[in-house]
């Protein structure tokens, strides 16, 4: 149930099954991330991949007939034109291709017609049609994924496939639940139901006793956890500096050193941040604080070498020590950042009384601390969602009022009207769930009503 | 160990723990320890503490478990895959099959149209004309291509190779020099000057390709100098991998061991392989120094010298230094030291301290443990597996030990036994782990 796991097997299958020999692997955008998520570029070129291009339609025309070709594309009708005009002037030796989800038969017919110089040896689908970004959490890296609370139907059909690659790939054929109250959730269910009817041959999956379940969610049900202020790392960095295909831009810092613009921030490959993701900012501070005193400690050691044995402890460990350095100076400038920015937005003030909204904690002094911080001169984005926070957590007719007056307060600090717009967004979206809880209580009344005619009857 | 005696036969069912007669069901079985046993109560709260030590050791270990299985995942399969090779065989022959007659028929009319071919311009159109026949003009009003329709800019034009009608842009021109080399007839041409400054041939663009495709697969077997260096770089690397290395690991694995004599054949092999590696260097650097004259074959050299400068990194710095002789010596005196003390000793009841030597021992039996671990292992199932591992040989006799303590009902005896037990199911657990660790470690580089 490994998700990087699943795509690297992929790959991994990829490079074995067209036998030893320089390869090129020749992709498309959405594929070259996929890729490049699981796969650092040493580690594939240690699997003789040499070239890496991406199929467009201005592809360079230098053939290399000594390559071997594995062509890894998402089945888009313009991928499969690409491919056969690709065929029709191949540029290397053999190809071997791979599509990351299901692709139709007329598309696979098309494709083989194009074949005049027979350089196919492989035609398959591969399930890796998705950014596989921890073992447990997959991204299709959808900016957003439909609008005035309904799909967009292009994004309905990616995500569709990218849960059914998901699916194939962990060789699961779940039974799949939904939340009733979010139209999106059922389409989308309804979407993959189809897709497994149809394809009854490839989700004839052998399972265990028990069938696993694809639940389906609807983000909206909890708008709160979003506004708060995180303090674990992973989701601090995230929430500070954006982790973007586990790298973090650093560029924007003044005098930085040229290696450390775009860090890359893997689990897979850096143990100390493995180990240290979900542990909150404090303790990272300390774990920090003591791996430079051990770091410097080191480094003193290999300082000094004057016997022979020093020097040959220091050429075993000298692999690992760079490695080291080079990770903990890369979380240090990280945690360094982080904290420019607690001081810088006043976060934890802001983070405390976040907490306190949200859990309606000493509640009729909210608005007067949010005007406070507010005047404090918080940042435009920290300040809107603080009001957004209260927006949602009260309900009464008063608030109503002091929302108002709040929004003019953000006015007069020269919010950008962008917050303020997302700030009335959320009114409406929060007097909307109100109404809808009204009428499922009213609903459940009439049920109960229904019932107990029903029952009265039947006595 | 278990040797058959009456001491040994094993019980199951709802025994009494003090006459042990079966009772079949659980309240007989207490009705009866009721009655006959009630002046026993010392024995019954000791049995109770015992249940609930072996409540808290059975919750410990799942948990310990869980923690595990948190850690590392199982061992992942490959997800689906579906094939569409045989369909798109199945399209490709039926077409294929009629691409290359279309091409042999092309290359036919070529040769004939070349045999005699005369210089004279009137001449040679009859010539043209009598080999293919050209289509009547009159009533095409537009080419067939492009679907724009003839006037007197834009002029009918011949195919030379199949006489359809085609305009000016939808037209190509092949040279005679090439039409020569197409039919492999390139020495053929005797009036080689005069050729290059005749007309070439006007064609269709689908005849065009046709020949452009046959020309193409010409090329398709030549290599490039590149896959020369390249395939020597694979032999050394096979080399390497599939032979040195593991003759290195073996004989550097004696060495710690304490066998001396393998010293010298170890340093040969460790420079056998410094020098492969010296190798692979050397021809990765004589790949990037090729001269390229395309952007792609650039970036492929400097990738292949990336790859085996890593691959050459990786290899040297996996090779550990080796022992002196003395360090050797030293070892095996300790090791002599260790196993006079354990013949001394006998079997103790004590945690074994682990000498390097055991540890090192263990690496040798790296493939006997994985396939244990693959059959499932758990550590308190397996009480039989005569393995040479100490650990699990003290664990087998602590086993025994705890078995008779039973029996004497020393139950105090028993929990401290079981504590040992722990203890060194836990040591066992840690040194599986690592030996995997490290066999996985070596089968990345």
């Amino acid at each position: 149930m490994d998700l990087i796991q699943a795509v690297k097997l992929y790959i991994i299958k990829m490079t074995e099954d067209c036998g030893p020999g320089m390869k090129v692997l020749l992709m498309d955008k959405t594929t070259t991330s996929i890729v490049s998520a699981v796969f650092s570029q040493s580690e594939i070129l240690q699997r003789e991949v040499y070239l890496f291009e991406q199929l467009t339609s201005t592809s360079s025309s230098d053939s290399m007939y000594h390559m071997k070709c594995i062509t890894f594309l998402r089945p888009t009708s313009e991928n499969i034109s690409l491919v056969c005009k690709e065929l029709r002037n191949p540029r290397y030796g053999y190809y071997y291709i791979y599509f990351s989800n299901i692709i139709s038969k007329t598309d696979i017919k098309t494709i083989a017609e194009s074949d005049i110089q027979e350089v196919v040896r492989e035609v398959q689908e591969y399930y890796a049609d998705y950014l596989a970004i921890s073992p447990h959490l997959f991204s299709l890296n959808i900016p957003s994924c439909g609008q005035c609370l309904s799909w967009d139907p292009l994004q309905l059909t990616r995500s569709t496939q990218g849960i059914i690659s998901v699916l194939l790939s962990l060789k699961k054929n779940p039974l799949i639940r939904f939340q009733a109250s979010s139209k999106m959730s059922k389409q989308l269910a309804e979407k993959i139901k189809v897709i497994f009817s149809k394809e009854e041959n490839l989700f004839n999956l052998k399972q265990g006793d028990i069938q696993p379940q694809l639940l389906i969610l609807d983000r909206r049900e909890d708008p709160v956890t979003p506004l708060l202020m995180p303090w674990s790392y992973q989701a601090m960095v995230h929430e500070l500096l954006t982790i973007n295909n586990n790298q973090v831009d650093l560029s924007h810092i003044e005098d930085i050193k040229p290696d450390f613009k775009k860090v890359l921030l893997c689990a897979e490959q850096d143990d100390l941040y493995k180990q240290n993701m979900y542990k909150n900012f404090g303790e990272i501070g300390e774990i920090m604080k003591s791996l430079i005193d051990d770091f410097k400690s080191k480094a003193k050691n290999h300082q000094k070498l004057d016997t022979i044995s020093d020097m040959k402890a220091f050429v075993e460990n000298y692999p690992q020590f760079k490695k080291m350095s080079g990770t903990v100076a890369k979380h240090v400038i990280i945690m360094e950042q982080l904290s420019c920015y607690v001081t810088k937005k006043n976060l934890l003030e802001v983070s405390e009384l976040q907490q306190q909204i949200a859990c309606d904690i000493q509640s009729s002094q909210h608005t007067q601390k949010i005007r406070e911080l507010i005047e404090k001169n918080i940042p435009d984005e920290e300040a809107s969602k603080l009001v957004m926070l209260y927006a949602l957590k009260s309900f009464s007719k008063d608030s109503n009022r002091e929302l108002t007056s709040l929004i003019q307060l953000l006015k007069s600090k020269k919010v950008s009207e962008h917050w303020i717009e997302l700030v009335h967004d959320v009114m409406k979206f929060q007097s909307k769930i109100i109404l809808d809880n009204e009428n499922t209580l009213k609903n459940a009344k009439q049920i109960t009503k229904r019932f107990y005619k029903v029952k009265i009857f039947h006595y | 160990m278990n040797e058959p005696g009456e001491e040994n036969i094993v019980l199951e069912g709802f025994l009494c723990p003090i006459c042990k007669v079966d009772f079949g069901l659980d309240l007989k079985l207490f009705l009866h320890f009721q009655e006959a046993h009630s002046e026993d109560q010392d024995l019954v709260k000791s049995f109770k503490d015992l249940f609930g030590k072996a409540k808290e050791k059975i919750l410990k270990n799942d948990i310990g478990k869980k923690e595990e299985r948190h850690y590392v995942w199982e061992p992942q399969e490959i997800g689906e895959v579906q094939s569409h090779f045989e369909y798109f065989k199945h399209c490709r022959n039926k077409w294929v099959e009629h691409f290359v007659m279309e091409t042999n028929k092309t290359v036919v009319r070529l040769e004939k149209l070349l045999c005699n071919l005369p210089q004279d311009p009137n001449k040679r159109k009859i010539h043209e004309q009598t080999i293919v026949h050209w289509l009547d003009g009159t009533d095409v009003t537009r080419c067939p291509d492009c679907t724009k329709s003839f006037n007197i800019t834009r002029r009918q034009h011949h195919c030379r190779l199949c006489g359809s009608i085609v305009c000016h842009e939808c037209s190509c021109f092949l040279p005679l020099s090439k039409a020569y080399e197409t039919i492999n007839e390139p020495g053929k041409n005797p009036m080689n000057s005069i050729a290059q400054s005749l007309p070439s041939f006007r064609l269709c663009v689908h005849c065009g390709e046709v020949l452009e495709n046959r020309e193409q697969t010409k090329y398709r077997d030549q290599k490039p100098l590149m896959c020369d260096y390249y395939d020597k770089i694979v032999e050394c690397r096979n080399k390497i991998e599939n032979d040195l290395l593991i003759k290195f690991n073996q004989t550097y694995n004696l060495l710690k061991e304490g066998e001396s004599s393998y010293l010298t054949e170890a340093n040969k092999i460790r420079s056998d392989i410094v020098k492969l590696a010296e190798t692979i260097d050397a021809l990765s650097n004589r790949i990037l120094k090729l001269e390229n004259d395309t952007n792609s074959s650039n970036v492929t050299t400097k990738n292949i010298r990336l790859a085996m400068i890593q691959c050459v990194q990786s290899t040297v710095l996996a090779i550990p230094a080796l022992p002196s002789l003395k360090e050797i010596e030293e070892i095996a005196q300790r090791k002599r030291e260790v196993a006079e003390a354990r013949l001394r000793n006998g079997q103790d009841t004590n945690k074994p301290k682990m000498s390097p030597s055991v540890s090192k021992r263990h690496n040798t039996q790296k493939n006997e443990i994985k396939l244990i671990l693959e059959d499932g292992w758990s550590p308190v199932t397996n009480a039989n597996v005569n393995s040479e591992n100490p650990v699990v040989e003290q664990m087998n006799i602590i086993k025994n030990y705890i078995k008779q303590a039973k029996e004497a009902y020393r139950f105090d005896e028993v929990a401290s036994l079981e504590r040992n037990l722990q203890e060194l199911n836990e040591e066992y657990f840690k040194m599986q782990n690592g030996s995997r660790n490290m066999s996985d470690y070596s089968t990345k580089n």
